[in-house]
């Protein structure tokens, strides 16, 4: 008796297989990233990259592992310190038909600086391009007004559109598929906001064809409704399987979990520039009228008090990984000297009494509560250890609005954040990250206060380096600098995770994304 | 009539002027749009340029100026994180709104009336208790802890129904919209009963209070002694009389559900207006949350005027051109 409907599931399931028409396979992926744009240049937002890497693509790409690779540029180099020339990859054809053409990246690297009204402009990517021109047929020579070493890198975050059918479109255009035309991989069909993306594999394409013919992103930041999507079947795989979730999903047999350690690096920063610590008060509960976290001693103290194995593997549900580097080790730059500090609380204590706080100070930690789920946690773990060495620490979590509002006053003492490496170049994010307006008059926000020359001078050499073995060794030298001047305290990587069903297998990525047409069955 | 309608408009201009200026000297209180979306590796010049083209080096007097100005030639402006218009952001999403709030409505009127009223006249009887109790449920559990149930159970343990997002939908009157096929239907299923849950337990219980209070009045007696059926006494006599205060509770529902049904939205994956909201407050994109706001009142402005406008048809004591 017991036997009847394993034959009947077996009949079921092999007319099942036996109907799914072979080169009708498609793979539908649910990504948590809202697209906000269908314009694939009219954001620097990383749902609407992803999205857009399905349909364009780029002089240059990174890899899963973050490293550089050549796309529609099939080599590059550098005529001098300054100039720079991409050779293009020959026979490249746009999906309506119309060849790739040097013409065609030149305006696409000049558009985004014409997009006004966005947001977060990928003009941050182009501005020191001085001169874009054409010195002969496929190849484009650029000018930068600096000495550039990541160029290429930060070239692989801008797509290339089409000039013949893009000129003079609007934001709301491209929403219903015009200009959506690019040399990528799939072919836009259908976009509904807040929904999702339908996609159909473009026979065109250059590269190595995608595994399945169709593909449709859906949009659903919501982390329970992604994991009972996938549980359910509604979709394929999914990005940011939440950590509560995990257990559940490596249980069921159909399903698959994918971790990497991401370029996503939380750190703590501690305001060093106010004369007195913003909230900060003396162990009576009276103002501080000097700042503490000036004294680099208070500041290693802080970063010995603090258990990074703990947070990575407790707080974060092992969804971190224990880090003294911004950088995952696959990626250009890292230093494999910096092991992660051992929590050492005589040690902090003894550096807190010759910092002249031998029973600490009060003080607020504050944390976004509506970035990533972990943070408020992490926040709670610190406000703990650092209790331990006698703060009396108060952790509040704000969000992402209020906090950067805040801390563009210099109004919060010490706070959590999180930057992802992107880009490939460690240098970049770290420049990004540390501009101020007294070290860099460009960058008006700025949330970090630690200004070093020791720091600048190896980063600046570096981000200018011709040569990548120097460009690396400066790279590590900065992270030491970082580490010994205890300038913010890294305290882990992220680790991302995603889930598939059986039978499609996905390539995870450094940059928490998810492609299709790095997927396969 | 006409007089009162004529009235209520130009109150509700009033109300509109009043929103405006509240939202707006909030919206700035909040926080600065710039801090959270022009990234700092941009020169001096081109940050002037994008707060320019945003409109944000202006005072914000001036900028609520250029906000009204908009509006009275039929503008909302641009949202700052997409670009797009705002009235088309929150009409693409509108239809997919309206299509949950008026499911969810109906299924709660037809599910909580009926319900109400044998609850209201056998207060004492099985059905009754198990009717009360079952709304008691209905009221105090929490939305996105029963939708996730409803995924669970519908979607991933039986597969019945899909779990999340809006299916495929086929255009009526111009709109795109999911209910006349079965597929689509399939998808706005579980999101729609998730919102009429609480609305349904409400009903019942408005509704049974008021039976039970109105069987114990003079008419109902006055009915009975005319001989008149039970069944005409309750479903004429008794159901006109405490319409009212269900029609009222009903009204604020529904233009609560168009426009905060963010926890269902969020965990549906369905592509309201709710969602919209709360994305664009994170975001800190004001163009559409005051876009927003504004039209939550207006459709609150709407369905008050609808829901007098039924008063006056149930009861023709209440005289709606009365002047007091």
């Amino acid at each position: 008796m017991k036997r009847i409907p394993t034959i009947l599931a077996g009949i079921v399931s092999t007319t099942l297989i036996g109907m799914t028409p072979a080169h009708a396979a498609e793979i539908k992926i649910a990504q948590a990233t809202d697209i906000t744009s269908m314009d694939p240049q009219f954001a620097n937002l990383p749902g609407n990259l992803t999205a857009a890497k399905h349909m364009f693509d780029s002089l240059t790409e990174l890899d899963p592992e973050g490293r550089l690779q050549p796309s529609l540029a099939e080599s590059w180099s550098r005529v001098d310190a300054r100039t720079w020339e991409f050779r293009l990859r020959k026979g490249v054809v746009f999906q309506d038909g119309s060849p790739l053409t040097a013409e065609d990246v030149v305006y696409s690297l000049a558009r985004p600086a014409t997009l006004t009204s966005s947001p977060a402009t990928l003009n941050g990517f182009l501005k020191d391009i001085s001169k874009a021109e054409v010195p002969q047929s496929g190849v484009v020579r650029l000018t930068t007004t600096t000495s550039l070493a990541v160029l290429p890198n930060y070239l692989a975050a801008v797509p290339i559109v089409s000039k013949k059918v893009t000129e003079g479109l609007k934001p709301e255009d491209f929403e219903t598929g015009r200009g959506m035309v690019g040399t990528g991989p799939y072919k836009f069909v259908r976009f509904l906001r807040g929904d999702r993306l339908e996609l159909v594999r473009n026979d065109k394409y250059w590269g190595k064809k995608p595994s399945f013919d169709k593909a449709t992103l859906r949009i659903m930041p919501n982390a329970p409704a992604r994991t009972a999507a996938l549980l359910s079947g509604e979709v394929d795989a999914i990005t940011a399987a939440p950590a509560a979730d995990l257990p559940r999903i490596q249980n069921n047999q159909n399903l698959t979990v994918y971790k990497k350690p991401t370029a996503r690096v939380t750190f703590w920063v501690m305001n060093q520039y106010s004369d007195a610590l913003p909230e900060g008060t003396d162990l009576a509960g009276k103002p501080l009228a000097v700042n503490p976290m000036k004294d680099v001693r208070v500041r290693l103290a802080f970063s010995k008090a603090i258990d990074r194995e703990a947070i990575a593997t407790r707080a974060m549900e092992g969804l971190g990984v224990a880090t003294q580097n911004t950088i995952p080790s696959a990626m250009f730059g890292y230093n494999p000297d910096l092991k992660p500090e051992r929590p050492d609380l005589e040690g902090a204590k003894k550096l807190m009494a010759e910092a002249g706080y031998p029973n600490c100070f009060g003080l607020s930690l504050y944390a976004r509560n509506d970035n990533h789920p972990t943070e408020p946690i992490q926040a709670q773990a610190v406000g703990q250890m650092l209790s331990r060495l006698g703060c009396k620490v108060k952790v509040e979590s704000i969000p992402t609005s209020v906090l950067f509002t805040r801390a563009n006053k210099l109004e919060l003492g010490m706070m959590l954040m999180s930057a992802g490496n992107d880009g490939g170049d460690m240098g970049v994010s770290l420049e990004y990250m540390f501009s101020n307006p007294t070290n860099n008059p460009f960058r008006k926000i700025n949330i970090q206060t630690y200004d070093s020359p020791n720091f600048w001078k190896p980063l600046r050499e570096g981000l200018e380096s011709v040569d990548d073995t120097k460009r690396a060794e400066l790279y590590r030298q900065v992270s030491k600098v970082l580490h010994d001047e205890a300038g913010v305290l890294p305290t882990t990587l992220l680790v991302g995770a995603w889930a598939a069903r059986k039978g499609v297998r996905i390539t995870p990525r450094f940059d928490e994304r998810l492609y299709a047409f790095e997927a396969s069955e | 009539m006409i007089g009162f309608i004529f009235r209520r408009l130009a109150q509700s201009v009033v109300v509109l002027w009043l929103m405006s200026v509240v939202v707006f000297a909030g919206i700035f209180i909040v926080g600065d749009p710039t801090a959270m979306m022009i990234p700092d590796s941009v020169t001096p010049e081109m940050r002037a340029q994008m707060v320019a083209a945003l409109g944000l080096d202006r005072s914000p007097l001036h900028q609520y100026w250029d906000f009204v100005l908009q509006l009275l030639q039929g503008s909302l402006g641009r949202s700052f994180a997409t670009g797009l218009p705002v009235a088309e952001l929150i009409g693409s999403r509108l239809t997919a709104t309206m299509e949950l709030a008026v499911t969810a409505m109906i299924i709660a009127i037809v599910v909580g009336l009926p319900l109400g009223l044998l609850a209201g006249l056998y207060p004492e009887r099985l059905p009754g208790r198990v009717i009360t109790t079952l709304s008691s449920i209905g009221f105090s559990l929490p939305t996105f802890w029963v939708g996730l149930m409803l995924i669970m159970v519908f979607a991933v343990l039986l597969g019945w129904l899909p779990s999340n997002g809006r299916g495929p939908t086929s255009s009526f009157l111009g709109l795109q919209v999911s209910f006349l096929s079965w597929d689509g239907l399939k998808y706005l299923l579980l999101p729609a009963l998730n919102l009429a849950i609480f609305n349904a337990a409400m009903i019942i219980r408005l509704t049974r209070s008021s039976t039970r209070e109105a069987m114990l009045l003079d008419y109902v007696k006055f009915a009975r002694a005319k001989g008149l059926s039970e069944r005409r006494v309750v479903c004429v006599h008794v159901l006109k009389n405490i319409l009212i205060p269900i029609i009222t509770v009903i009204g604020i529902n529904f233009g609560g559900i168009i426009a905060f049904s963010v926890v269902t939205e969020t965990i549906f994956g369905w592509p309201g207006m709710g969602k919209l909201l709360i994305d664009s407050i994170n975001a800190l994109d004001r163009p559409v949350v005051l876009g927003y706001l504004m039209f939550v009142v207006v459709m609150y402005l709407v369905i008050n005027l609808i829901v007098d406008i039924l008063y006056s048809v149930l009861d023709p004591r209440i005289v709606l051109g009365d002047s007091q």
